[in-house]
C-alpha cells in the first residue's frame, strides 16, 4: 500500500485476514440495547400523541 | 385542502417510526467483519483529511480487515503530503489513489477508486464517506452486521450536525437532521424502501457494486439517491442503521447552505424524472413503487408548489366566499398546529441528545410569524381578547375586527414566505447581513427557506441550467461531543 500503482494488481487478493469474531454476548447485549431503544420510541411516539391530545381538548373547551 | 397533504403525509411518517421496533432488520444480524475498502474522495482536504485516517485508524473494527483509499481529486493544497504520511504512518492501512485531472465531481473521482478496489478481490464490503466526516468507533461494526444477511446491499448511518462552535444555522440543520435522518429514515426501513444512503455513509456488499455496474452514476448531482434506488431495483435489500453515528461539518452560512441544497434538490428532480416508471407503481421486487414511499417523496419534493397552491387558493376563495375562505384556512392551520405539535415532541425524544441544544430551533422552524399563525388557531380568544384590550386603551373600534389585508397577508404568507427566505440569502453578504439575514431566518422559518432553495431548483432544471458540481467547503470543524 501507498501511493497509486505502487501495488501489484491482485497482489494481496489471498491476503489471510483474522476476523475475531465479536463475542456473542456482547452483540447480543448491543442488539437487545438497539431494540430496547426502538421500543421506547414507541412509548415516545404515545406521549407526544398525548400532548396533542391534551392540547386539541383544552383548545375544544376553553378556547374554541 | 390538499395545502395539508404535506402535513398530513409528515405525521403519518412519524406514526411509522413507533413501529420500528417491530419492523427492522435486527433479527438478521449476525457478528459480521467483512474486509472493508474506505473510499475518501479528496479535493483540497488538507486541513481535515489527516484527523479523518487517524479517527479511522481508532474504529472499533479489526485493523487488518481495513483498508482507506484516499481518492485525490487532482488536489492543489497539501492532500497528497498529509495522506503519503498517513500510508507511512498506518502500513498497509491507507493508500494514495491520485486523479492528474479532476475537477469532474464526487463521482468520478469515486469511480476512479472503484475500479482500482475492484481490480482486486481483497474487498469484501466498501464503505464511501466524506473526507470531513467522524465515525463513532462502534459504527461500522454496527452497520456491516446487515451484511452478514446476503439480501443486503447496503447499509448507511444517521449523520449528525457535528460543526464545533456552531450557529444558528447549524443548530437548524441539526435539528433538520433528527427528522430526516434519524426520523424518515426509520420509517423508511418500516417501508422498505430508502429514499437514500447518506453521502458521507454508505456501506456497500462488494456484490452490490458489481451489479451496479461498479461504478457510480456519473450524470446526476444526487449520485447518492441514484446509487440507493438502483440497488434495490436490482433486489438488494438498503438498511438505514440508527445507531450508527457519523459527525459531519454542516454549511454555517446560508450561502453554503444553498448551494449544497440546491445540487441536492437539483438531483431529486433528475432522480424523480429517470425513474418516472416506478412512481405509485407497487412491485414484487422493491418497495420504492409503494403509494407510501411515493407519497413522501412527491410530499418533500413538491412542497413549494403546495405552499404556493395553498396561498392562491385561500385569496381565491376569500374574495369568492369569505366564510369559506376563514373555515378552508382554520382547518389548514389546525392540521399544521397539530403535526408541528406532534413532531417537533416526538423529533426531539427521538435524540434527546441532540434535542438539548437545537430544541429552540425546534420549536422556530416553521418561524415566528407561522408559529402565531400556529397560536392564533389552536387559541384564537387569547389574540382575540388582547386585540379587545388594545382596541378599547386606545379606543380604537377597527381593530376589533381583523382587517381584510391582515387576513390577505396571512393567506400570502405560505408562498410570501419563500420569496423572503430568499431575501435573507440575498442580505447576507451585505453589511450587517449576518445579523439580518438570521434574523429573517427565525422569522420566516428555516423550512420556508429549504423550499425556497427547492423552488430554484425547479427553476434550474427547466431552464436546463449547467449540472455543476458545487463542493461544499469544509473547514475541519467537525466534532464529536465528549
Amino acid at each position: 500500500m501507498g501511493k497509486d500503482g505502487e501495488d501489484g494488481e491482485g497482489s494481496d487478493a489471498d491476503l489471510t485476514v483474522t476476523r475475531p469474531a465479536e463475542p456473542s454476548r456482547a452483540f447480543q447485549r448491543e442488539i437487545r440495547a438497539a431494540l430496547r431503544y426502538e421500543r421506547g420510541l414507541f412509548v415516545k411516539a404515545l406521549i407526544a400523541l398525548a400532548v396533542v391530545a391534551v392540547i386539541v381538548t383544552i383548545r375544544t373547551l376553553y378556547f374554541a | 385542502m390538499t395545502g395539508a397533504l404535506p402535513e398530513l403525509a409528515a405525521a403519518y411518517q412519524f406514526l411509522l417510526i413507533a413501529v420500528h421496533f417491530r419492523r427492522n432488520h435486527y433479527g438478521a444480524c449476525e457478528p459480521y467483519f467483512p474486509r472493508t475498502a474506505v473510499v475518501i474522495p479528496a479535493w483540497n482536504e488538507a486541513a481535515v483529511i489527516g484527523t479523518s485516517i487517524d479517527r479511522l485508524m481508532l474504529l472499533d473494527y479489526p485493523r487488518d480487515a481495513l483498508r482507506i483509499f484516499v481518492v485525490d481529486d487532482a488536489s492543489t493544497d497539501d492532500t497528497p503530503d498529509v495522506v503519503l504520511a498517513k500510508a507511512a504512518q498506518y502500513p498497509g492501512n491507507v493508500a494514495h489513489l491520485r486523479r492528474e485531472k479532476g475537477g469532474q465531481g464526487k463521482a468520478h473521482t469515486l469511480n476512479h477508486g472503484l475500479e482500482i478496489i475492484l481490480a482486486d478481490d481483497w474487498m469484501e464490503a466498501l464503505l464511501i464517506m466524506d473526507a470531513d466526516v467522524i465515525y463513532e468507533p462502534p459504527s461500522l461494526r454496527t452497520m456491516t452486521r446487515h451484511l452478514a444477511d446476503p439480501n443486503v446491499g447496503a447499509v448507511t448511518a444517521y449523520i449528525k450536525e457535528g460543526t464545533r462552535p456552531g450557529n444558528y444555522l447549524t443548530r437548524f440543520i441539526g435539528y433538520e437532521y433528527i427528522t430526516a435522518q434519524a426520523a424518515a429514515r426509520r420509517s423508511q426501513n418500516v417501508l422498505g424502501a430508502i429514499a437514500c444512503l447518506a453521502g458521507g455513509a454508505q456501506l456497500h456488499a462488494r456484490e452490490n457494486l458489481i451489479a451496479l455496474g461498479g461504478r457510480i452514476e456519473t450524470s446526476s448531482l444526487a449520485e447518492d439517491t441514484f446509487t440507493t434506488f438502483r440497488t434495490q431495483l436490482a433486489g438488494h435489500r438498503v438498511v438505514f442503521e440508527p445507531h450508527a453515528i457519523v459527525w459531519a461539518e454542516e454549511p454555517d452560512k446560508i450561502d453554503g447552505l444553498w448551494k449544497q441544497r440546491l445540487r441536492w434538490a437539483r438531483g431529486n428532480v433528475q432522480v424523480t424524472r429517470q425513474f418516472r416508471h416506478l412512481w405509485f407503481r407497487p412491485h414484487r421486487g422493491h418497495r420504492l413503487g409503494s403509494i407510501s414511499f411515493g407519497l413522501f417523496w412527491f410530499c418533500l419534493l413538491l412542497q413549494p408548489l403546495f405552499m404556493i397552491s395553498s396561498s392562491v387558493s385561500l385569496i381565491t376563495l376569500y374574495f369568492a366566499s369569505f366564510p369559506q375562505a376563514w373555515r378552508a384556512f382554520h382547518i389548514l392551520w389546525i392540521i399544521n398546529a397539530v403535526t408541528y405539535i406532534f413532531i417537533t415532541l416526538f423529533s426531539l425524544l427521538i435524540d434527546p441528545q441532540t434535542g438539548r441544544h437545537v430544541w429552540r430551533e425546534a420549536i422556530m422552524f416553521p418561524g415566528a410569524v407561522n408559529l402565531c399563525i400556529i397560536i392564533y388557531t389552536c387559541f384564537p380568544r387569547l389574540f382575540r381578547d388582547g386585540m379587545d384590550e388594545l382596541s378599547s386603551a386606545a379606543h380604537i373600534t377597527a381593530a376589533r375586527h381583523s382587517p381584510g389585508w391582515l387576513i390577505l397577508f396571512v393567506y400570502a404568507w405560505l408562498a410570501l414566505s419563500m420569496a423572503v427566505a430568499y431575501l435573507a440569502k440575498v442580505a447576507e453578504p451585505h453589511r450587517a447581513g449576518r445579523f439580518i439575514s438570521g434574523l429573517l431566518v427565525y422569522i420566516v422559518g428555516y423550512g420556508s427557506l429549504l423550499c425556497a432553495c427547492t423552488f430554484a431548483s425547479y427553476i434550474k432544471e427547466l431552464r436546463k441550467a449547467e449540472t455543476k458540481w458545487e463542493k461544499t467547503e469544509k473547514t475541519g470543524k467537525a466534532a464529536m461531543p465528549i
